[in-house]
């Protein structure tokens, strides 16, 4: 065995070798394969973006046709993820598999396809959070619109358009004054006749147009609960990395400049967790709020409704537990 | 920019798609408001809101075969009581 | 079940199976007008009441309302007074409607065509609607059923279905793009 020792340790590096060069073929080839797919994934979204407009302008008032054309382009991204996802099965994986069951563990050149594949898988998922990344934003950029002004206008329409509803028995002007969700009997004031009162698609549609402009006047809140979120979770990194920097008597002795920092950072962690679901509630609150300004008359219905979500996010509530 | 222009059809092809499909309930309509008949279609008596919503106080034929109850726009009371 | 509940109280009389079955009518083509006559209410009672039950769903944080809307929606034909409406264009392909309840591959099938369409652009319940002559209440009504027995199914099972369906959703998607002059990354090989 001795005697080839020499050999053995010159095969294995040209074995090392032959293995390098060959996997950094097949990680030059993802990388390409990824970067065109990059280029078709921004001709999907500049082409998303420069048409949306045009099919929201012809839709019809539940934006059937803008829903089939941005499935249509989450679609395209789905199709493009799978194509990732076969390369890293049909030919990153096995790779792989090929070294990874003949090289024993603890060598070199294990170490180097071990690296690899964890590079491969990390580009490939890089990739794919990116794309999801910039889809989110994409479809945000191009659904945005200040519900301010629409809820407005729809408000002042309605009542426009009442102005000409007359009762069907005498004739006489109806005096619609209040918006009904859906067709109601209403009285008409001169000859006391009941009407069945259609308050056409706008009054329909008022209230789901209401709750997105009282998420649109709440979101400072949501940013804040997003902030308090990110926040906590760096300084949850801040303190692990500060961990990893302490001896294992320093943690042990709880006690040095190291521990007295730590014990800061978890304070600060504390004050930021807690405020997560404070901000939470206070999004929720003021959305009901707003509704509540916004459409008086369902205030009893919103009040219920309200508490009905909070046991639900109140449910989802957890916080790490952390022993110091 | 051959290239962009193919790639561009791309989109407007699936544009042309998303917007030419018949949706399964059909394109929604838009209708304003209105009063739609409410008389009654046995004796053609006019409603009067004393008399309730559920029979004609006229000719006694039944409008709503159910009990109402308490409701957004209906109430409990809205019952006619012949 | 929670006969005591107030949430499940009727409103106007019309009670959750009556709101359940009229939603799966309405899905099916059947016209308002029609289920309000069967239901023996007019318009603004309908509205009110559905307007009712759609407040008693997001009132209950227990889901208790919504579950058991499910379970009367898959009874929707059993219903006494909606269970044998039919939309205007008729019953539809009564074979397809039989073969869908009883084969779980053919369900699958078109649950994972279903998804292929929407994901190319198009419209999911026209495409089942046109090619297979089954309405999207009674779609969901079979699919409402095929749910409720999920629990007694093995992990084995679902995961056959699931991976079944999705080989037919990829199956179709490539039709679905064929159709339309392919996906924009196609020519993009590794």
């Amino acid at each position: 065995m001795g005697l080839f020792n020499r050999g053995q340790s010159q095969e294995d590096k040209l074995q090392t070798e032959t293995i390098k060069s060959e996997l950094a073929a097949l990680e030059s080839r993802l990388d390409n394969f990824l970067a065109k797919l990059n280029d078709r994934v921004d001709l999907l979204i500049a082409g998303f973006i420069a048409e949306a407009p045009a099919v929201m302008a012809t839709d019809d008032r539940f934006g059937q046709a803008y829903y089939r054309f941005s499935s249509g382009i989450k679609g395209q991204a789905t199709n493009m993820r799978e194509k990732v996802r076969e390369v890293m099965e049909t030919q990153i994986e096995p790779a792989y598999s090929r070294y990874a069951d003949i090289l024993s563990a603890g060598t070199d050149a294990y170490r180097l396809v071990h690296d690899w594949r964890h590079r491969c898988a990390e580009k490939a998922n890089d990739w794919e959070d990116q794309l999801q990344h910039r889809m989110d934003t994409a479809t945000e950029q191009v659904e945005r619109k200040d519900y301010e002004p629409i809820f407005q206008d729809m408000v002042n329409q309605y009542m426009q358009q009442c102005k000409s509803v007359h009762c069907t028995q005498c004739g006489d002007n109806l005096q619609i004054a209040q918006v009904y969700y859906h067709s109601a009997y209403v009285n008409c004031p001169s000859c006391n006749t009941q009407n069945i009162f259609e308050p056409g698609v706008i009054a329909r549609d008022l209230e789901q147009n209401a709750r997105k402009l009282a998420e649109q006047r709440s979101k400072h809140f949501m940013d804040a609960h997003e902030q308090k979120r990110a926040e906590e979770e760096e300084l949850y990194q801040q303190m692990h990395t500060l961990q990893l920097k302490m001896s294992f008597q320093e943690l042990q002795a709880k006690s040095g400049p190291l521990y007295t920092q730590l014990l800061a950072l978890n304070q600060q962690r504390v004050a930021a967790e807690d405020e997560i679901p404070v901000q939470l509630d206070k999004y929720y609150r003021n959305i009901f709020d707003e509704l509540n300004g916004l459409l008086p008359d369902l205030k009893e219905h919103h009040e219920k409704f309200f508490i009905s979500l909070q046991n639900n996010y109140q449910r989802h509530d957890s916080k790490r537990s952390i022993n110091l | 920019m051959e290239n962009d222009n193919k790639k561009l059809s791309f989109i407007e092809r699936m544009k042309q798609r998303a917007v030419s499909q018949e949706p399964y309930s059909g394109k929604a309509e838009d209708f304003n408001p209105g009063t739609n008949q409410s008389a009654c279609p046995n004796c053609g008596a006019g409603r009067a809101r004393q008399d309730g919503l559920t029979h004609c106080a006229y000719c006694g034929h039944t409008f709503i075969n159910t009990t109402l109850s308490d409701g957004h726009y209906i109430k409990g009371s809205d019952n006619s009581t012949i | 079940m929670s006969q005591n509940n107030p949430l499940f109280e009727p409103i106007h009389g019309i009670s959750l199976f009556d709101y359940s079955a009229a939603n799966a009518k309405l899905a099916n083509g059947v016209g308002v007008d029609t289920i309000c006559a069967a239901l023996g209410v007019e318009i603004p009672v309908w509205e009110d009441a559905s307007q009712g039950w759609t407040q008693r769903m997001q009132e209950d944080s227990d889901f208790i309302v919504i579950t058991q809307m499910g379970t009367y929606f898959a009874q929707a034909g059993e219903h006494p007074k909606l269970g044998g409406l039919q939309a205007a264009g008729g019953a539809g392909n009564a074979a397809n409607l039989q073969r869908l309840a009883s084969d779980r591959y053919f369900y699958e099938e078109l649950c994972g065509a279903r998804t292929a369409a929407y994901e190319a652009g198009m419209d999911g319940a026209q495409w089942i609607q046109t090619n297979y002559g089954i309405s999207l209440g009674d779609f969901q009504e079979v699919a409402m059923q095929w749910m409720q027995i999920q629990s007694s199914l093995s992990d084995e099972e679902i995961l056959e279905y699931t991976n079944y369906m999705d080989a037919k959703r990829q199956e179709y998607a490539r039709k679905f793009a064929d159709e339309n002059g392919g996906n924009i990354a196609d020519d993009v090989d590794f």
